[in-house]
């Protein structure tokens, strides 16, 4: 287990033990628990069974609908947050009996369910037989309920049974055997299928005329199959599909001494009838049950609750140290963990909102992190019940981590702004992440003599600068009384870099990253320039709109058609574009409307065509972009018109460009500007779309040599993956993240990526930064290209905007360190023998170009 | 009793943009349609199981940007694939015209073992439309099945979700079908007849 990315988190993470100690934990979870109800059909509805302890060692059984955690399912997920519904008296859980099964009301949450342990009476097991692949239990409780039946859908994670000698766990085997380990858990001889929880004496007596008074140590450790009391195993009794395993773990677990009589105080006859019944419709009834006597024990007093070993120190029962056999078949299984990988990446996409915090769980767990932390830490023990839970599980602790993490560096900021400190941030290079620290040693680096460098160490002091945005106050104190910048152009960009820009000013400070403005104009010199931006546009547009033969033009039509079934497919749920109040005149698909900021999209994509076919395409890569360079005000100078005409290598309109409109037209908010905007933008990635691809293809190059260079073992293991075209990062580069964060998110990055401050392509650190904060959990458990593809592609919407953009800067001045020590090693090998330099390798040229040249060290 | 040995197909769509290749994709295996999905930058792939004569299987369904631009990315995805889908819209003579490079340009990138051989599947899609917007015939896209050596055919809606599940369990099929046909030399390691064989777990 050295190579668990918790460990090294938890290691990192743990903060007192004994605080620690105090917290609920999560003891077991799976996913895929269905319950019938009467709206999702004979699927039923899915859900994650769980075993709970509590801050007083109670032990809880819930089930949580999916559907009552937010992002898991959009479509059925509703708004789960008010609390008033949960009865928060003792059991700190909503109503024992789903409230919905009752009523009528289809309220996904309704349906979740949590009762403590001492609380069960027993269980029905049915196993998966032929028929019925799924098999099932159901929790009868003491007061004579029963708790719906919970069906364990294997389908997903049973794949392995073509395996010799690796039978698969059945999840009520799983439930059972964690269950055990709670509370006493026995067979009935007479009834099979059915298990008594914490069962008193007189129980016992009647479901396997097991001697009252035997001691547990005397209970014979093998021979199970003799004993009526047997352990709880679903062994060869209902031609389960499912071999046996706990049969493996020998020996039986202890009986319970005799002082652990369990609180049956509340059993009524009404309540067992209830329960035979049950049993009674599927399986051979046993005479004899004896329910006088069943009834006369019912008096004894509640001594104590066995249902929790509460300051007892549990010896691990045999069980825990066997291995699950699932672990042989997770190779087979991988697709599925992966299904359940874009399930959990959602699910954990804000750890706020995942179980944690559901108003079930909430009431067992105070909203601390340091609990959470510990969250993880018990879950950490169950991951290997099996690989999904324990990728689930993994990023779950990911999660927490960086919650916890977080929120350190909050406290740490606050004490620096206390201590009056500027408000730079110091970005922890460990424990970010639960990344695992000593990952570059004895790592036989891909650039040998990079590895010299300790990075991790030698880089911990390196500092982000993120801070607050630029305000409308401070935006217009850069400027004088001609309303020319009074600043430097450097100044505005590096503080647009530091902290974006608050929202109501990048409709004017955008059109200076964009080339509209030049950075040197007046007030003046601007509203004459609105004007005749104005004029040039409708003129361009002219060309196609009101010209009948460019309209029956074969090629112009296929465009049209092109751009319009886009436009259709962009940004719909974002308000701008969502509306449907006119007809869509593009008649086609699916007879959803069109509205007029659509329309305009289409405009404005139509006469990107003309413009572009007008204007030097390759202008971007002719002119060489170092960090010096400023973004392109071609349009401001009209320089433009002197470059060297290269061929056109865009050839109208490419999927993907209606994704970068949509925000810039959006901030913008008119056409004229929209239109503007959006051609500074793609003077910055135009490359991607190239016909030939050679500007996305040099970027995945360079991304490539960057892993190469500050993360060796991923690289390494791309490497293995197959995966070293990085094209899991293509939709990344080729729209700037579009798809990858949510609509507010992509203009506060795009702003910094207009900057240009460090690096005309911090998309690039961007990436990596996105790729270090996974790279653990790829390297631990993505073992080809497709897993990685699949698993990046469903990051999507899930990557913590603030965090990227900090480690994206920490991984430039990282990258910049290693060319300096690189540098620097070089000078002092020629310096000292005359052939030395070629035993240091050059830093590659590739990433020279991302960074901002610096003035020759002076340090030696 | 069927062998239980696991397989995963690999299922590759192909076609023009906006033809439904996703939206097909997403209604055999989420049984969803939607019409906000955003057109397809990179790839993607869904997994279902399904049980094709009697094994059950994993069919890996890739789905794929359908500007021909995006093609370089081509090789990357289609290695390894057992079978390749062919859509085209109904109502888009174009999208059908361009099948025929979609499927050479598969068959050069994903260069396949026994090219003649290699499992296609030909889907007509949104045939929900109006008739009246119909543009490619029944008749001439079979046409055009048969003379590429009988390629089977379906006409789908994916908005509707007609013929969808039809469409796949072929596809799923042939891709068996071939998958089979390459990996015959390993043999099934083991039998489990579910049926009755309670008691191969230890035994200790
Ligand atoms: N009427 C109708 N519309 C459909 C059908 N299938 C897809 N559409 C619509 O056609 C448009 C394109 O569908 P997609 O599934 O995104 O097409 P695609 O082939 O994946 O497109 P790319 O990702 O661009 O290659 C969307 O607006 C869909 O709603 C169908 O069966 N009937
Ligand atoms: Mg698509």
């Amino acid at each position: 287990m050295e190579n668990d990315p918790l460990v090294a988190q938890m290691e990192d993470l743990e903060l007192d033990q004994s605080t620690l100690f105090a917290q609920p934990r999560l003891l077991f979870t799976r996913p895929k628990v269905y319950v019938e109800t009467s709206t999702n059909g004979k699927e039923g509805m899915p859900g994650f069974i769980s075993l709970i302890e509590t801050t007083n060692y109670e032990h809880i059984l819930s089930w949580t609908p999916e559907a009552a955690i937010p992002g898991l399912d959009q479509d059925s997920y509703v708004d789960i947050s008010s609390e008033g519904e949960y009865d928060s008296s003792r059991f700190v859980a909503p109503p024992r009996t789903p409230e919905a099964l009752r009523s009528r009301s289809f309220h996904p949450s309704d349906y979740a369910v949590s009762v403590p342990l001492q609380s069960i009476y027993s269980l029905l097991v049915y196993p998966p037989r032929i028929k019925d692949r799924q098999g099932s239990i159901i929790i009868n409780l003491i007061g004579g309920e029963s708790l719906p039946a919970f069906y364990f859908h294997d389908d997903g994670l049973s794949k392995g049974k073509g395996l010799p000698g690796t039978p698969p766990t059945w999840g009520g085997q799983e439930l059972l055997n964690h269950l055990e380990q709670l509370v006493e858990v026995v067979g009935s001889a007479i009834e099979p299928g059915v298990y008594l929880v914490n069962a008193s004496r007189a129980d016992k007596i009647n479901h396997g005329a097991a001697s009252p008074s035997l001691p547990a140590s005397s209970l014979p450790s093998s021979g199970v199959q003799d004993h009526p009391l047997r352990e709880v195993s679903l062994r060869g009794e209902h031609e389960s599909l499912y071999p046996d395993i706990s049969s493996i773990n020998q020996p039986a677990s202890p009986a319970p001494d005799t002082a652990t009589t369990t609180a049956t105080g509340s059993i009524t006859v009404e309540g067992m009838r209830r329960r035979r019944s049950l049993t009674e419709n599927s399986r051979s009834n046993s005479p004899g049950t004896g329910h006088q006597q069943f009834a006369s024990a019912t008096g004894s007093p509640n001594i104590s609750s066995s249902g929790s070993f509460s300051g007892r120190p549990r010896t691990p029962l045999p069980f825990e140290n066997h291995i699950d056999p699932l672990v042989n078949t997770v190779k087979e299984m991988r697709w599925n963990i992966l299904e359940r990988f874009s399930q959990v990446a959602r699910f954990s996409r804000d750890a706020a909102t995942n179980i944690l915090d559901h108003p079930i769980t909430k009431q067992i767990l105070p909203p601390h992190v340091q609990q959470r932390i510990h969250e993880s830490e018990a879950a950490k023990r169950v991951m290997d019940d099996y690989d999904s839970a324990r990728v689930y599980l993994a990023k779950w602790a990911a999660t927490v981590a960086d919650q916890s993490d977080k929120e350190r560096r909050e406290v740490q900021e606050m004490d620096r702004l206390r201590q009056g400190q500027s408000g730079t941030g110091s970005h922890p290079t460990h424990g970010r992440n639960g990344r695992r620290i000593n990952d570059h040693e004895d790592e036989e680096g891909p650039l040998g003599a990079f590895n010299v460098l300790d990075l991790e160490t030698e880089c911990t002091m390196i500092h982000h600068s993120r801070t607050d945005p630029l305000s409308p106050m401070d935006w217009f104190s850069f400027f004088d009384d001609e309303g020319r910048l009074k600043v430097s152009e450097g100044h505005v960009r590096e503080v647009v870099f530091r902290g974006g820009i608050e929202h109501d000013i990048r409709i004017e400070v955008w059109k200076f990253f964009l080339g509209i403005y030049p950075w040197d104009s007046t007030e003046a010199t601007r509203v004459a320039l609105r004007a005749s931006k104005a004029e040039e546009y409708y003129e361009l547009k002219r060309e196609w709109f009101d010209d009948a033969s460019v309209q029956e033009d074969e090629a112009f039509q296929e465009q049209k058609l092109r751009i319009e079934k886009d436009v259709h497919r962009t940004d719909r749920t974002i308000s701008f574009f969502a509306s449907e109040t006119l007809p869509n005149f593009a008649g086609d698909f699916t007879g959803v409307g069109s509205n007029e900021n659509l329309e305009l999209l289409k405009d404005i994509l139509l006469t990107y065509n003309v413009w572009a076919a007008k204007s030097p395409s390759d202008r971007a890569a002719s002119t060489d972009k170092t960090s010096t360079s400023q973004p392109s005000d071609i349009l401001a100078t009209g320089e433009t018109l002197n470059s060297p005409v290269e061929p056109n290598l865009l050839e109208g309109y490419v999927q993907g460009m209606s994704d970068l409109l949509a925000p810039v037209f959006a901030v913008m908010g008119d056409e004229v500007m929209g239109f503007w905007a959006f051609v500074g933008l793609m003077e910055k990635t135009k490359k991607n779309f190239y016909r030939d691809q050679v500007g996305m293809q040099s970027q995945l190059e360079t991304l490539c040599k960057m892993i190469q260079v500050l993360d060796p073992k991923l690289y390494k293991h791309l490497e293995t993956c197959e995966a070293l075209n990085l094209f899991f990062c293509f939709r990344w580069l080729l729209i700037w993240f579009k798809r990858e964060f949510e609509w507010v998110d992509i203009m506060r990055l795009w702003e910094v990526l207009f900057s240009d401050h460090l690096s005309t392509q911090f998309q690039l650190f961007v990436a990596m930064a996105v790729l270090d904060k996974h790279r653990d959990v790829m390297i631990d458990h993505l073992q080809g290209f497709d897993e990685i593809l699949k698993y990046v592609n469903d990051l999507s919407m899930t990557i913590d905007l603030e965090e990227s953009l900090q480690n994206a800067e920490v991984l430039y001045r990282r990258l910049e360190h290693v060319a300096n020590k690189v540098d620097a090693k070089r000078q002092e090998r020629t310096t000292s023998s005359e052939n030395g330099a070629e035993a240091t390798p050059e830093f590659p040229p590739a990433l020279r170009k991302l960074l901002k040249e610096t003035p020759p060290s002076t340090s030696t | 009793m069927a062998s239980r040995k696991k397989v995963l197909l690999k299922v590759i769509i192909l076609g023009e943009s906006g033809v439904g290749k996703t939206s097909l994709m997403n209604q055999y295996v989420n049984k969803k349609f939607s019409n906000q999905y955003k057109a397809t930058i990179g790839a993607d792939f869904l997994t279902k199981e399904v049980l094709v004569d009697d094994r059950l299987v994993t069919m890996q369904i890739w789905d794929t940007a359908g500007q021909e631009r995006f093609q370089s990315l081509g090789v990357a995805f289609y290695r390894g694939a057992d079978c390749c889908v062919l859509v085209y819209d109904v109502n888009n003579a174009k999208s059908f015209e361009t099948l025929e490079s979609w499927r050479d340009e598969f068959l050069i990138q994903a260069s396949p073992r026994g090219p003649e051989n290699f499992p296609f599947v030909v889907i007509g899609n949104k045939i929900d439309m109006e008739e009246s917007k119909r543009m490619i015939s029944q008749k001439r896209a079979m046409a055009w099945c048969q003379s590429k050596g009988n390629i089977p055919y379906f006409e789908t809606s994916a908005k509707e979700a007609i013929n969808v599940e039809q469409a796949f369990q072929t596809i799923a099929k042939n891709a068996l079908q071939q998958e089979v046909e390459v990996e015959i030399d390993f043999p099934d390691p083991i039998k489990i007849d579910s049926d009755t064989s309670k008691d191969f777990g230890c035994a200790c």
